[in-house]
């Protein structure tokens, strides 16, 4: 689906046709639930937050301007509905960087499994990695999805990346 | 030793060649991009499809519950005259106007005179044929729709039974007048505006569920 399409399946979501949320759905699917599976932890979790995400676009589609990066807009809100899920459950919120809040790879035994490190990283710097080295967005859409400076952005994908890294040393010196 | 190029390279305020030349000689920096070479083969593990097969069906059924509630609250918020017509107050009032200018028809000191709404014997006949053909049709809707109104939310419920109770009246009201006047046109009329409200109210009813 290309951008112009793109907007004419937003035009429909705006006249109330759910055949156009469908396309939405199918478009952007994959790279929601994983994101929220990152985010969250848990699929479930994960799900929900899709559902909530689409019917928040439902109610607010007449909000959305024309022209602006409708992915954006999309994660937006997923992520919206991320925190109020893991708000609800009392765990940590995509907020501010906290060392005290997560496991530092690097400091831990060597894990085989990148998705569980990557699940270790602080919340913010997890969704930033994500965004970015997963779902291929720039960092100009992931400051304008989190409402943070693209310098912030570069800032945590650089030392996600900079830990997983460590994490990946650690792992190749564990299995000589 | 440490080395930050690889760190300014990375967050974009190295270019691309000055830092090739630079890990041409740099064993830490070709260290780190040998190790982000291998971090870039292993994302490949994060974009594995999540399977999630129900998603959609759930999504979909609570898209169309708030389409379903979104159209009753614009219903609600700019009334047509229908809609209206199902509020109490507005129903009353309406009941009220419709016996009292029936009343004044029906009493009209004109009455004695040869009225063009008196209908002839032959179409008479005709009419009542019709009538209670259409009378009979809408019962037998009424007999299918009635049972849906247990099965509506308590206050549209109310308002749909209120309503169908003010035709009734109306229906009956115009019957008695019939009784004693059967070739009034204007009765007629009354009493078929009152049954065609009858039926689309039903029809209403039918389609709301």
């Amino acid at each position: 689906m290309d951008h112009y399409q793109e907007e004419q399946v937003v035009e429909k979501c705006r006249q109330g046709d759910l055949s156009a949320y469908r396309m939405i759905y199918d478009r952007y699917e994959q790279p929601l639930l994983r994101t929220a599976c990152r985010v969250l932890g848990q699929q479930q979790d994960a799900e929900d937050a899709v559902q909530d995400t689409f019917m928040k676009l439902y109610r607010g589609i007449h909000g959305f301007r024309r022209g602006a990066r409708f992915s954006s807009y999309l994660f937006r809100i997923l992520l919206n509905s991320c925190t109020d899920i893991l708000r609800k459950k009392k765990r940590a919120v995509i907020e501010e960087f906290d060392d005290a809040s997560y496991s530092n790879p690097s400091s831990h035994e060597p894990d085989h499994c990148l998705t569980k490190v990557v699940g270790m990283l602080p919340p913010r710097m997890k969704v930033c990695f994500t965004l970015s080295a997963v779902e291929q967005f720039t960092y100009e859409e992931i400051a304008e999805i989190l409402s943070i400076s693209t310098g912030s952005v570069k800032a945590n994908v650089h030392r996600a990346r900079q830990k997983l890294r460590a994490w990946l040393r650690i792992s190749s010196a564990g299995d000589k | 030793m440490k080395c930050n190029r690889f760190r300014e390279y990375e967050l974009g305020k190295m270019d691309e060649d000055a830092f090739a030349d630079h890990s041409k000689e740099c064993a830490l920096c070709r260290e780190e991009l040998a190790l982000d070479a291998r971090l870039k083969e292993r994302l490949k593990e994060l974009r594995n499809p999540v399977h999630a097969p129900h998603l959609w069906t759930r999504i979909e059924a609570e898209l169309q519950d708030e389409k379903r509630t979104e159209n009753l609250h614009k219903q609600r918020r700019y009334p047509s005259f229908r809609t209206l017509a199902l509020n109490p107050w507005f129903a009353t009032a309406a009941a009220i106007i419709l016996v009292g200018v029936f009343l004044m028809l029906f009493f009209s000191p004109n009455e004695s005179i040869p009225a063009k709404g008196h209908l002839a014997e032959k179409v008479l006949k005709r009419i009542e044929s019709k009538e209670n053909d259409y009378i009979s049709a809408i019962e037998e809707l009424e007999k299918n729709v009635r049972p849906k109104l247990a099965d509506m939310d308590f206050e549209m419920m109310a308002l749909y039974r209120e309503r169908l109770e003010t035709i009734d009246t109306q229906i009956e009201r115009c019957r008695r007048a019939l009784e004693l006047n059967p070739a009034s046109a204007h009765i007629r009329r009354y009493m078929l505006a009152a049954l065609q409200d009858k039926k689309l109210t039903l029809i209403q009813i039918r389609d709301y569920l």
